[in-house]
């Protein structure tokens, strides 16, 4: 038991390290165009998949159920499923290029996961179902199709934006967007450095103290992200104001299917995401909806890739503002996941209140 | 021996000249026929492209050969040899091998990192090699030319981007739509790089064109050329709704197509992309079609712009070809040493004591009852045998070296006695390779 516990851990710190390479072996196949680098990185993405299969198969082993008692195991497998989205689409589509976009996503989710690793646990009695398990792998692996939706989405947004600016000056719209990505990255960090006093009022709900020491270095967190993105903005900028680059990216009819179909194949899977999770909700608690903070959010998610496919479905949607739906989609899918588990108490929270 | 090349281009000589000189694959029969006549010239392959006019030959003396080849073209152009002269370059040695190196990688192109060159090289090879006017030097030479040709278009990116102004058109086209199959074309007006554009667009898959023209005569007859459809002039806007990739090149002074049509046609089209490339000076669209959503608009200027930040990749990637060119030389001048004679016959003596003193060495352990005398009888007839054996070998092989072919010999005989296992090992890798 105890040696596949640690067996899983190998694997899953393997995992996280060969996308974390990958990554890089993407971007640097996205920068030079250098086919080894690309062909490396879909090697070892594959292995690095197949040691995270293992992992995740392994946790169901010892724990005696689906990965998905707590946040660890849930978000493990959004990353899984990020991960066999891109490499099935791979096979499908010439989109080599948006591992770029896509595997540096699956790492950050992944290796958040390993942030709140915790070994197996039995489960809290309400969480003994059957339906449970189908619930929360169904709505992983939809989230994975969001987040490829998002890479998609993302790279056509970059593609669309140096045509339609015929390469030029474009520099400054490079720089926005990283800066605005360093700023949130750098306030993020500079938040988890603070460690700000918790204190829980009378209803258990954790609240944060910032001290002025706490606000400081929040602000030198986000000044260095903020001079981090301008000089990556203005090198990238650089790069791409070059007209082979975009050259490298998928074209713009292949970026706007994958996202699409990405959404298009989640929906559905979001759909039966919620049924099963409200049928599993009506055998644990007794009814079928409670309008708990993941429910809503969970309505909302679903109205708002309804709107999507809506939008394109019968409004003739599609290029650039379907694909900043798609971006905006995974905030919200983020939101509805994490956001609400760390930020609003409820019954889905991951850790017992 | 000596590699050397005789040549103009389009550097060298202009192109009313380059006309004249330009050869013919039955004058390069001919001119090659002349010079192997003369005495000094032992292989020769021409090389004509419309851009250069090109004699690669090996001589024995290179001044003499670079006379002979002079004058033959000379003769053969009909033009006056001094003329010629003027406009002509002559490399000798390594740096006739630089030269063919550098042509093959396209680096000495009008356009740098064009593709055709290598065919033509390799054609040009051919001819020579079936007339049989090509021995192991211009045989070795050109095999390798052509690889370095390869190899720099495999290792760099000379020729991944496109510099002319058509092909730009139609890369970035590709940006949009990522196969042009089951797509449709608009042409309007008519034009030499419209009509480029449209061939480009064809060879790339494009499934349908239509064409439309002022006048409809115009039309039909471009529509047959490319196999298209002739479309009204006057309803320009609903076939606008139809087509993915627009190129433009009337003479009309004002916009034919504004950004209203293009709006029209975008919601009738359900916001599927078009591609607008504007070639015509006047414009021919309201530059503010790319302000319409899913709309691409390139005008020539645009499209210029690009193509000169390609050219601008492509001398970078010229710089990194430079440097396998340079190393390839270097491994050629290293092979074609090994093939002087001199240094092939001192190696082969060298070997040869090698094998007599241990062998000596080997019979002294053995035979210790000798004395003094008998073991000085036994070296003497050990070098009796080495020289005798290496005599005749020896005084061939000087005599051959100033023969035609005369290097097969020498390599010949490094293989039978395995002096060089590097450039045997090599060989053997360029067989393979076919």
């Amino acid at each position: 038991m105890e040696a596949l516990v640690r067996t899983e851990e190998i694997l899953f710190i393997a995992a996280v390290i060969s996308y974390l390479v990958c990554s890089g072996l993407f971007i640097w196949y996205l920068i030079s165009r250098n086919q080894a680098a690309g062909r490396l990185g879909m090697v070892l993405l594959v292995m690095g998949w197949l040691a995270h299969t293992a992992a995740l198969a392994l946790r169901w082993q010892t724990s005696g159920h689906a990965p998905m008692a707590n946040l660890y195991a849930s978000l493990s497998l959004f990353g899984w499923g990020i991960v066999l989205f891109f490499l099935i689409t791979d096979r499908f589509y010439p989109v080599k290029v948006a591992g770029a976009m896509v595997v540096p996503v699956a790492f950050i989710i992944t290796s958040v996961a390993g942030v709140f690793y915790e070994g197996p646990q039995e489960l809290m009695p309400a969480l003994q179902s059957y339906w449970l398990w189908i619930h929360v792998t169904i709505a992983m692996l939809s989230y994975g199709l969001f987040a490829l939706a998002f890479g998609a989405g993302f790279i056509y947004i970059i593609q669309e934006y140096l045509l339609k600016k015929q390469y030029q000056n474009v520099i400054l719209g490079f720089v926005f967007l990283f800066v605005a990505l360093g700023l949130v990255i750098g306030l993020w960090l500079g938040s988890w450095w603070a460690e700000p006093a918790r204190v829980a009022d009378e209803l258990g709900r954790v609240d944060k103290i910032y001290a002025g020491e706490d606000i400081l270095k929040m602000v030198i967190g986000s000044i260095i992200g903020l001079a981090v993105g301008l000089i990556l903005g203005y090198a990238a900028g650089k790069g791409a104001a070059r007209p082979s680059f975009s050259k490298r990216l998928p074209s713009l009819d292949v970026l706007d299917e994958v996202s699409y179909r990405a959404v298009a194949f989640g929906f559905p899977m979001l759909t039966i995401g919620i049924i099963t999770g409200s049928i599993w909700a009506d055998q644990a608690w007794g009814s079928w909806w409670s309008w708990d903070p993941k429910e809503t959010w969970s309505l909302i998610t679903w109205l708002y890739y309804g709107a999507y496919l809506h939008t394109r479905l019968t409004m003739g949607w599609r290029g650039r503002h379907s694909a900043l739906l798609a971006v905006i989609g995974l905030v919200v899918v983020l939101f509805t996941y994490l956001g609400v588990n760390l930020l609003l108490p409820g019954l889905h929270s991951y850790t017992p209140t | 021996m000596h590699l050397a090349v005789l040549g103009i281009n389009h550097k060298s000589a202009p192109v009313e000249l380059r006309e004249k000189v330009s050869l013919n694959d039955e004058r390069c029969g001919s001119l090659s026929e002349h010079l192997l006549a003369e005495a000094p010239i032992t292989e020769v392959v021409p090389l004509s492209t419309c851009n250069r006019t090109e004699i690669y030959l090996v001589a024995s003396r290179p001044e003499a050969g670079r006379r002979e080849a002079l004058a033959s073209l000379a003769r053969t152009a009909g033009i006056d040899p001094a003329e010629l002269e003027a406009c002509a370059y002559f490399h000798e040695g390594e740096s006739a091998v630089y030269h063919l190196y550098r042509v093959a990688a396209s680096l000495d192109s009008l356009v740098v990192g064009e593709a055709q060159i290598l065919g033509q090289i390799k054609e040009a090879y051919h001819q020579a090699h079936a007339r049989e006017d090509t021995s192991v030097l211009l045989n070795r030479l050109f095999r390798n030319a052509i690889e370095v040709g390869k190899r720099v278009r495999t290792d760099t990116r000379i020729g991944e981007n496109p510099v002319s102004v058509s092909s730009v058109a139609v890369d970035l086209v590709k940006r949009v739509y990522d196969d042009l199959e089951g797509h449709t074309a608009l042409l309007l007006g008519a034009g030499k790089m419209s009509e480029l554009t449209a061939t480009h667009l064809i060879a790339n898959g494009i499934s349908s064109v239509l064409v439309s023209n002022r006048t409809l005569a115009r039309a039909r007859e471009m529509a047959a050329r490319f196999d298209g459809t002739p479309v009204p002039f006057e309803q320009l806007g609903d076939y606008l709704a139809l087509a993915d990739v627009v190129v433009c090149s009337t003479g009309a002074p004002h916009y034919v197509i504004r950004k209203g049509e293009v709006e029209r046609a975008m919601r009738r089209r359900h916001n599927k992309p078009i591609f607008f490339i504007d070639i015509a000076v006047p414009r021919d669209i309201d530059p503010g079609v790319n302000d319409v959503y899913n709309a691409f608009l390139y005008d020539i200027d645009d499209l210029n712009e690009v193509a000169a930040a390609n050219a601008a990749e492509r001398e970078k990637e010229a710089r990194k070809a430079e440097k396998i060119i340079q190393d390839e030389v270097k491994e050629f001048s290293r092979w074609v040493s090994s093939l002087e004679a001199v240094p092939t016959i001192t190696e082969l003596r060298r070997m040869a004591e090698e094998i007599k003193q241990g062998e000596l060495e080997k019979a002294r352990r053995k035979l210790d009852g000798l004395s003094d005398k008998e073991m000085q009888r036994v070296e003497a007839m050990a070098s009796a045998i080495v020289n005798k054996l290496m005599h005749a070998p020896t005084v061939e092989l000087k005599k051959a070296a100033d023969e035609r072919g005369g290097y097969m010999y020498v390599e010949s005989l490094r293989r039978l006695f395995g002096l060089n296992g590097r450039s045997r090992r090599e060989e053997d890798g360029r067989r393979s390779d076919g």
